[in-house]
């Protein structure tokens, strides 16, 4: 079997997992049942998220900003400190969207040197804030959703009736039972990312299926919209979106057969169609770029040194000749 | 899952109990006599194993205590960490390495003791002969920890931290240690807030009864040692 043809198959499993709304999974050597969250069960989610908000500020726990107010006020934290941390977060922001921009290898080894240096600075300052503001209500919050959510995820059959554990069972597991939970999911969430939803629309089988339900994801999942779990919408909306790309190379059709089997070259291929980076500038030039990173920008061979232009103009060039070179 | 009880023990209470014993009446028979007698009768407690919702309870309490503490005009531990790094009050890179190492050999110790104790080749006069040696390294070397850790732990004394640890230590006896009786369990300090139980504590301080003022000693030391990770073996040894 090829590769690709290991990749679809492995990709129909996800697929068929997406259409039944479930996945399965092991734990203490049963199989269990791990349900696929609608935008409905988010929404439960939040109500709890407020519930949990309630109990806690019954009970004294502080908000971050109460916390903020009272370290301020008694000089155990500051607003510079605060401003250090959103200026370098900028710092970085910046310094990645420059790194997406450049070419040259050595320049981008500096935007990451420089990158990695903000980083430590930021990490230590975060850290001495974590330690003086301790525990506050919306880490209490944060840790309850996420048992909120181990809890609802797992169940004992593939109805999704029965959980997998009553709350008192739940509320007496081990950290290690629940360290087991969470890889489930975490695996679980690692195969449904969106990276592996665009593959599956981008395997053979699933245009076909798709062109079928004529763009209605009741005719493709036979569910109201309202039922879909969230990776059903995502999957049936990433599907409308290749489908778009396709018909928007009119006659020039389809991409080879070569590129058709294999969904990572399919996907290559949807990228290039969707964002085409076009040098339309021929005279670009960049100092300290290597001739090959020129040709890399040029995307094409057409990259020539100033060396090889003034051969051309008889090793001596004008000003008018540089001019002509950048194409102005 | 987790076992319900972190630890159980007894506290013996001396009891009212009716006894029947056998007896012979006035004409020489075969009579059983019950009567009433003083007796020591084992009481059991337990420490409860904390579910998920109670040590989300404690971390809650904790910090609402540290924040407590800051308003009352307590420093915290990390200000105090960062002034004594700044004053070079802490301990130096080459005094933890020497505790670090006390501690290793203070725990390859009590495997040796332990070994010797278990072997069943030796007789009782060779075992003292062998672990005498290493009993009197093992207490000099359980002196230093003690008196490092000592140290340590009371440069951070006047903390928000150290006020809230100690309010949670009692805090966890209040909601931890529970009574047995007729094969039920419940909380010795019963329901409600933690005000609520700590009035239920006083007033058995202030009662006078010695059997549940040693059941609340006995219970508080072991959650004490418990919290503090100590496993339930070590504390059976």
């Amino acid at each position: 079997m090829s590769d690709a043809d290991n990749k679809v198959n492995y990709l129909k499993k996800l697929y068929k997992e997406i259409v039944l709304g479930f996945s399965v999974s092991e734990y203490s050597g049963k199989p269990i049942f791990i349900k696929h969250f609608s935008e409905l069960d988010n929404g439960e989610q939040e109500a709890c998220r407020i519930k949990y908000e309630e109990v806690a500020a019954n009970k004294g726990l502080q908000t971050r900003e109460d916390k903020m107010n009272l370290l301020l006020k008694e000089g155990y934290w500051s607003m510079e400190k605060e401003t250090e941390i959103e200026k370098i977060k900028k710092e970085i922001s910046d310094l990645e969207l420059i790194r997406r921009n450049l070419v040259i290898k050595r320049q981008i080894l500096q935007n990451k040197q420089k990158v990695s240096e903000a980083t430590s600075k930021l990490n230590a300052i975060l850290k001495e804030k974590e330690e003086i503001f301790g525990f506050c209500l919306e880490d209490f919050v944060g840790k309850k959703i996420n048992e909120y959510t181990i809890f609802n995820s797992f169940f004992k059959d593939k109805a999704l009736q029965n959980k997998l554990f009553s709350e008192e069972e739940f509320d007496v597991l081990t950290e290690l039972e629940l360290g087991q939970l969470v890889n489930c999911l975490n695996n679980f969430y690692v195969n449904f990312s969106h990276s592996q939803i665009k593959r599956i629309c981008a395997c053979p089988f699933f245009p076909s299926l798709y062109n079928l339900s004529g763009d209605n994801a009741y005719y493709f999942y036979g569910k109201h919209v309202v039922d879909l779990t969230i990776l059903q919408v995502n999957m049936f909306s990433q599907g409308k979106y290749f489908k778009a790309l396709v018909e928007s190379r009119g006659q020039q059709g389809l991409p080879p057969n070569d590129v058709m089997e294999d969904p990572d070259k399919m996907i290559e291929w949807f990228e290039a169609e969707s964002e085409t980076p076009k040098f339309t500038a021929d005279g670009v030039s960049y100092v300290g770029a290597t001739k090959e990173e020129l040709r890399k920008m040029a995307g094409n061979n057409n990259a020539i040194s100033v060396l090889d232009y003034a051969a051309k103009k008889g090793n001596s060039m004008t000003t008018k000749d540089f001019i002509e070179m950048h194409g102005i | 899952m987790k076992e319900k009880w972190l630890y159980s023990f007894e506290v013996e209470k001396t009891q009212k109990v009716k006894e029947t014993v056998p007896d012979k009446d006035a004409s020489g028979n075969d009579i059983e006599v019950t009567r009433e007698v003083e007796k020591k009768v084992p009481n059991k407690f337990h420490i409860l194993n904390p579910t998920r919702k109670i040590q989300d309870d404690a971390s809650i309490f904790y910090s609402v205590k540290v924040s407590e503490g800051i308003k009352l005009g307590l420093v915290t531990k990390s200000y105090l960490m960062r002034k004594f790094q700044q004053e070079g009050v802490l301990p130096s890179a080459e005094d933890k390495k020497v505790h670090a190492e006390n501690y290793s050999k203070a725990i390859k110790l009590e495997v040796d003791l332990e070994k010797i104790k278990q072997d069943t080749n030796l007789s009782d006069a060779e075992k003292e002969l062998q672990s005498a040696p290493l009993k009197s390294e093992y207490q000099e070397l359980r002196n230093k920890i003690f008196d490092y850790e000592n140290l340590n732990a009371s440069l951070f004394d006047n903390t928000a931290e150290k006020r809230a640890n100690d309010l949670l230590n009692l805090w966890f006896v209040l909601h931890l240690l529970y009574a047995e009786k007729d094969g039920t369990q419940s909380c010795l300090f019963g329901d409600g807030s933690f005000e609520q139980r700590l009035e239920r504590l006083n007033a058995i301080e202030d009662s006078g009864n010695e059997f549940l003022t040693t059941v609340v000693e006995r219970g508080g030391f072991l959650i004490g040692r418990l919290n503090s990770g100590v496993s339930k073996e070590e504390i059976d040894l």
